[in-house]
């Protein structure tokens, strides 16, 4: 533990770190802001659903529609006043009357077996919508409750977030794992103290504290950058109701998250993935670079890797293996089918695909992890018994 | 206690040393040979950085590398290119080779001060090792060397970068501890072990030439060895009849220090051989 606490302190002292992940942290960050025109209307929307109050209800639109008028002939005697959201007004107001007007259809009974009968004239994506659909009516169904912010016109700047910041986020978090690792690994080669650290009683069973010690390095840095996130985030963008909310991860069609989760919920389900599949990453990284006296072959090795299963990503059937591949390839996205697997918001979601495993992303980021474990067991296996030149 | 038996080491088909038996117990011992005769490698593989193509090391009949940690926490080593943490201070330095050697803090607490006051490097103690000169680095090294007491203790070209005084008093430190433990030091710089060592190992040839005490050494040399003055224009023809051992001018004149084995030199008068002059005459011709 002694020793585990020195080789922790060894990485938190290296100034290059620092600066790494405050330069990663800031390109994130700058993601974070969304556009104007999503937060002044993210801001509106607010403000109004505050006044009428965020179950749709009959009487709740009636009061919005007042409201947008209002607002709207305040616009009208002073265009200076403009406001980004009443350009969305007449979706959501109808959007809302016609859920007022469909609520019994959200019952998964009526859907099902509609959806089942046109089953072999459906096209792929029909059938992905259907099985949305079907899905959002289950969750309405379970939670009784129907919600302004989920009609979909308000999820522009959610949708920021998973499919940009996030994978954004996971990337800066990788290369400072990986950066973090390899130097931790390679250390004493580097400085030259490899002769002396590695004929000491414990020096040889030094890299599996050095291991320990990135493990837990990399889980402080990626959480405490999390938190650095969320809040960064939490203050930019305006707090409504919706993290509550039952979440829907994709935009176009609502309700194709496969987990009862609400938003903050996913918030917090994608950024375990991310930190899964960094802790990942760093097993990788360590296993090629624990042997230390050439580190730059394992980066290049963990490079081509990651090429390798980007390449692999592209010939791939895209459903199944959209988050098979995930790990690695977050970083080497290197085509338009590659980068699906860089949106963190498909994770979770229905695939489409009978052939999917219910926890598919789950199953893959542990399978990759168990494989880079038993690489940095074989690793420090050897290296207790090799020689140190 | 230390022994070495029938040691080679090959890299490819290029052997760096050859069938080496050595049997170490306490006191001090002198590796000496010339740059690129192999010490450094046979040090590395005492210290299990190393492992040997063939052979054995064995401490108290038992193979070092199945001892594993066993026998490293006997050991105290100075490498030959000593490396440290550059924003380290020499206390915080020792205090993780502590942890490293797996001594509790409190040992740890206590022999620190100490040590650091024996290398003069107490009021130097909490400054960040990068400032350091290449003596103070060298310092640290013999302080880190020495923790946890050693049983072995392995110094290769230890005296590198210290001063006269420095090295004097490293010399009584090592000739104080080695009445309980083993003190090997592999150099080329004869008069570090001149004056302490009960044995010294000279390496040629990638084998052992001899392992002996300096006077046993120095007694193959007895009668041969001799100084003289002679003028300058005569320094190339002595040079190609005897072997030079040292040259200064004095008076005028050059005064050589010379070995003549058929007492031809009529003047020239006989000195007791030393330690520089039985390297000297072993390995001429040798780079040093």
């Amino acid at each position: 533990m002694k020793i585990i606490g020195w080789e922790v302190k060894k990485v938190f002292a290296d100034k290059a770190l620092w600066v790494l992940i405050t330069v990663c942290m800031a390109l994130v960050i700058a993601a974070v802001l969304p556009s104007g025109y999503d937060r002044e209307s993210l801001v509106g929307w607010n403000a109004l659903i505050a006044q009428t109050g965020t179950q749709i209800t009959p009487e709740s639109v009636e009061k919005l529609e007042s409201a947008v008028h209002e607002a709207a002939e305040k616009h009208a005697s002073d265009p200076s006043g403009y406001a980004p959201w009443l350009n969305q007004t007449g979706f959501v107001i109808s959007a809302a009357r016609s859920a007022l007007e469909t609520e019994q259809d959200f019952a998964p009974d009526g859907l099902i077996p509609a959806a089942a009968d046109n089953e072999s004239d459906q096209t792929a994506l029909e059938k992905y919508r259907d099985r949305a659909i079907r899905a959002r009516a289950e969750q309405a169904n379970a939670s009784g409750e129907r919600d302004y912010f989920s009609l979909g016109y308000f999820l522009s700047a959610r949708e920021d977030l998973f499919s940009l910041v996030f994978p954004l986020f996971f990337a800066a978090m990788i290369l400072a794992a990986g950066y973090l690792t390899a130097r931790s690994a390679s250390l004493e080669f580097a400085e030259g103290t490899q002769q002396l650290v590695y004929t000491s009683r414990h020096g040889r069973a030094l890299q599996r504290s050095k291991l320990a010690a990135c493990l837990i390095a990399v889980t402080a840095v990626y959480w405490v950058c999390a938190a650095v996130l969320l809040g960064a985030w939490l203050a930019v963008c305006p707090q409504g109701a919706y993290l509550a909310l039952p979440f829907s991860a994709d935009p176009f069609a609502p309700g194709l998250s496969r987990f009862p989760v609400s938003f903050a919920g996913y918030m917090m389900l994608q950024l375990g993935m991310g930190f899964l599949i960094v802790l990942a990453l760093s097993l990788l990284m360590f296993g090629l670079t624990a042997r230390g006296s050439r580190p730059v072959i394992g980066i290049a090795v963990f490079c081509a890797v990651g090429i390798a299963m980007a390449v692999a990503g592209v010939i791939r059937r895209p459903e199944l293996f959209a988050v098979a591949v995930t790990p690695v390839s977050l970083l080497f996205s290197l085509s338009p089918q590659g980068t699906i697997q860089l949106n963190s918001g498909s994770w979770f979601c229905y695939t489409g695909d009978p052939l999917s495993l219910p926890h598919i992303e789950l199953i893959s980021v542990l399978s990759w992890a168990a494989l880079f474990a038993l690489l940095c067991i074989a690793m420090l296996r050897r290296f207790q018994k090799e020689e140190v030149s | 206690m230390l022994s070495v038996e029938h040691i080679t080491k090959k890299y490819k088909d290029f052997t760096v040393l050859e069938d080496i038996n050595l049997n170490f117990e306490n006191g001090v011992y002198g590796l000496i040979a010339p740059n690129g005769a192999g010490k450094t490698t046979l040090i590395k593989m005492i210290v299990t950085l190393l492992r040997p193509t063939q052979g054995v090391i064995r401490w108290d009949g038992e193979d070092i590398w199945k001892l594993d940690w066993k026998y490293r926490e006997l050991v105290g080593y100075l490498p030959q290119q000593f490396g440290y943490y550059r924003n380290y201070s020499p206390r915080a330095y020792l205090r993780y080779i502590s942890a490293l050697k797996g001594l509790s803090r409190s040992a740890a607490e206590e022999k620190i001060p100490e040590l650091l006051r024996l290398v003069s490097l107490a009021d130097a103690a909490d400054k960040k090792m990068k400032k350091f000169s290449g003596g103070m680095i060298q310092r640290v090294g013999i302080a880190q060397a020495l923790l946890g007491e050693p049983r072995l203790l392995i110094l290769d070209e230890p005296t590198a970068g210290l001063d006269p005084k420095e090295r004097a008093h490293f010399r009584n430190l090592l000739a104080s501890l080695s009445r309980e433990c083993t003190v090997i030091i592999s150099t080329h710089i004869v008069s570090d072990v001149e004056s302490i060592a009960n044995q010294v190992i000279l390496l040629k040839d990638h084998r052992v030439l001899r392992q002996a005490s300096i006077g046993e050494l120095c007694a193959d040399l007895e009668g041969c060895v001799y100084e003289t003055s002679i003028e300058d224009s005569r320094l190339p023809e002595f040079e190609k009849k005897y072997q030079l051992l040292a040259q200064r001018q004095e008076h005028g004149k050059l005064a050589v220090r010379f070995i003549d084995r058929a007492h031809a030199v009529p003047d020239a008068v006989c000195v007791p051989p030393n330690l520089e002059d039985v390297f000297l005459s072993t390995y001429e011709g040798a780079e040093t």
